[in-house]
């Protein structure tokens, strides 16, 4: 699973500066977790929650653009039903269904974001937007590296398990179990760290002249739409919020 | 090679500190963000400020360990922030990220990245940053915060928030960051010695 800014250029049929990219998750997550599911809230909560799948389907991620629709799609009939619903179940219905609904498009969007964007686009965005190297780079490195976590973290896993440490090991002390899974991963994050800021090395990043970089990154026509698009809904949002319509 | 001696005595931060600047802070996200999963158990989530930080202190207090340059924390106070608000968090969290991050750089210094005391204390310090992500349930931004989760988590949850939810209780929180800075500090303090000095990555 291709979860980092990736290296080489997948095969995206349209193409999207970084930075609406970035604009669209702010805005995406931020009405999510902030907003009102009744009403004509619950309209633009849907109108929002549709560009991440939209975006996912047009980059060509079928498979996760799927399983998100059918998420989101779930909470959205559970908030309808919650409506007729009392006691108990009110409650849980509305946990589950608020859950979903509020953290998952910003999750799909982050996910978006990372996956369609090359570590070299991404720089140059972050440079063109006139941020310091001091913070690009960390950010950069911090994409890169979260995969990587995931990673390591799953292999540790498996030779833990083979040990008998785990849930369901025969070592059940808490304390011991985070001891001898966080400590592996950590030595092994290092590790790697370590060569990367050798590769670094190698690569000239040290020097102090200005980057040059063959990606091209731009604004275009479909930068226009999403960018509309995802404006219409924020301001629409800010209304709903002042004068509750 | 001289050239190279005379940045490190400025004490300039070279790209190989930016790397681990991303590294730590990357360990330090994740982990964060999988500890404050005990916040979707409803009421649990006033405690993540105060939990988060016992777990992370391992990987934070290697990092300090690392940590001889100026800057370093402040940066990662400020990438965390900036995650945390593009992720749904009030604007606040990229200030109190940075304010944190710049306090515990200086106490550090004090200790001349050496000294043990104070990066367990420069560690407490900059577990306070998460007051900027959950200062929305109290003072002025309370009602406005609560009354959007009305709709979205039902009276019950609201009204229980609304009673676990004093004003003085986000300084007690303040002072609960702190607390758990220290014991994550110090956990992290014996883990390091256990086990990284054996190992050779301090």
């Amino acid at each position: 699973m291709q979860v980092s800014l990736s290296a080489v250029k997948g095969r995206t049929k349209m193409e999207l500066d970084p930075r609406t990219k970035l604009f669209a998750m702010i805005v995406v997550s931020m009405i999510m977790i902030t907003g009102d599911i009744r009403g004509i809230g619950f309209y633009i909560g849907i109108g929002i929650a549709l560009i991440p799948f939209v975006l996912l389907l047009i980059s060509g991620n079928l498979s996760k653009a799927i399983i998100y629709g059918i998420l989101i799609t779930f909470s959205s009939f559970m908030e309808i039903m919650v409506m007729n619903v009392s006691g108990i179940a009110n409650i849980i219905f509305l946990f589950l269904s608020g859950m979903i609904s509020r953290f998952l498009p910003g999750v799909f969007m982050g996910y978006y974001l990372v996956s369609s964007t090359t570590v070299g686009e991404f720089i140059t965005a972050m440079k063109k937007m006139r941020i310091s190297d001091k913070i690009v780079i960390p950010f950069t490195v911090m994409f890169r590296f979260i995969p990587t976590i995931v990673d390591e973290n799953k292999s540790i896993g498996m030779a833990m398990k083979m040990r008998g440490i785990g849930i369901g090991g025969n070592r059940k002390n808490l304390i011991e179990l985070v001891e001898y899974r966080l400590i592996p991963v950590i030595m092994a994050t290092v590790r790697v760290g370590n060569e990367l800021s050798a590769a670094a090395l190698t690569k000239g990043l040290e020097t102090n002249q200005k980057r040059t970089s063959i990606c091209k990154i731009g604004f275009h026509f479909s930068d226009l739409i999403v960018f509309g698009y995802v404006m219409a809904g924020a301001v629409l949002f800010a209304f709903n919020q002042m004068n509750g319509f | 090679m001289s050239k190279n001696v005379n940045v490190s005595e400025k004490k300039l931060l070279e790209v190989k500190d930016l790397i681990n600047v991303g590294i730590f802070s990357a360990l330090y996200f994740v982990l964060y963000a999988l500890t404050s999963c005990i916040g979707f158990i409803p009421v649990f989530m006033i405690l993540v400020p105060v939990v988060c930080p016992i777990i992370t202190g391992i990987p934070l207090m290697l990092y300090m360990a690392k940590i001889k340059k100026f800057g370093m924390l402040t940066i990662t106070g400020i990438i965390v922030g900036v995650i945390m608000f593009v992720m749904g968090h009030p604007w606040l969290v990229i200030f109190t990220g940075t304010v944190c991050g710049f306090t515990a750089d200086i106490v550090l210094k004090f200790g001349e990245y050496k000294s043990k005391k104070m990066s367990v204390i420069s560690y407490g310090i900059f577990s306070m940053w998460s007051m900027g992500a959950i200062i929305s349930l109290f003072f002025g931004f309370k009602e406005k915060y609560l009354e959007s989760y009305r709709a979205g988590y039902g009276d019950t949850y609201v009204d229980t928030l609304y009673k676990v939810t004093p004003d003085w209780l986000f300084w007690v929180l303040v002072v609960g960051a702190f607390v758990g800075g220290i014991i994550g500090g110090m956990l992290g303090i014996a883990v390091l010695k256990k086990h990284f000095k054996k190992a050779g990555i301090v």
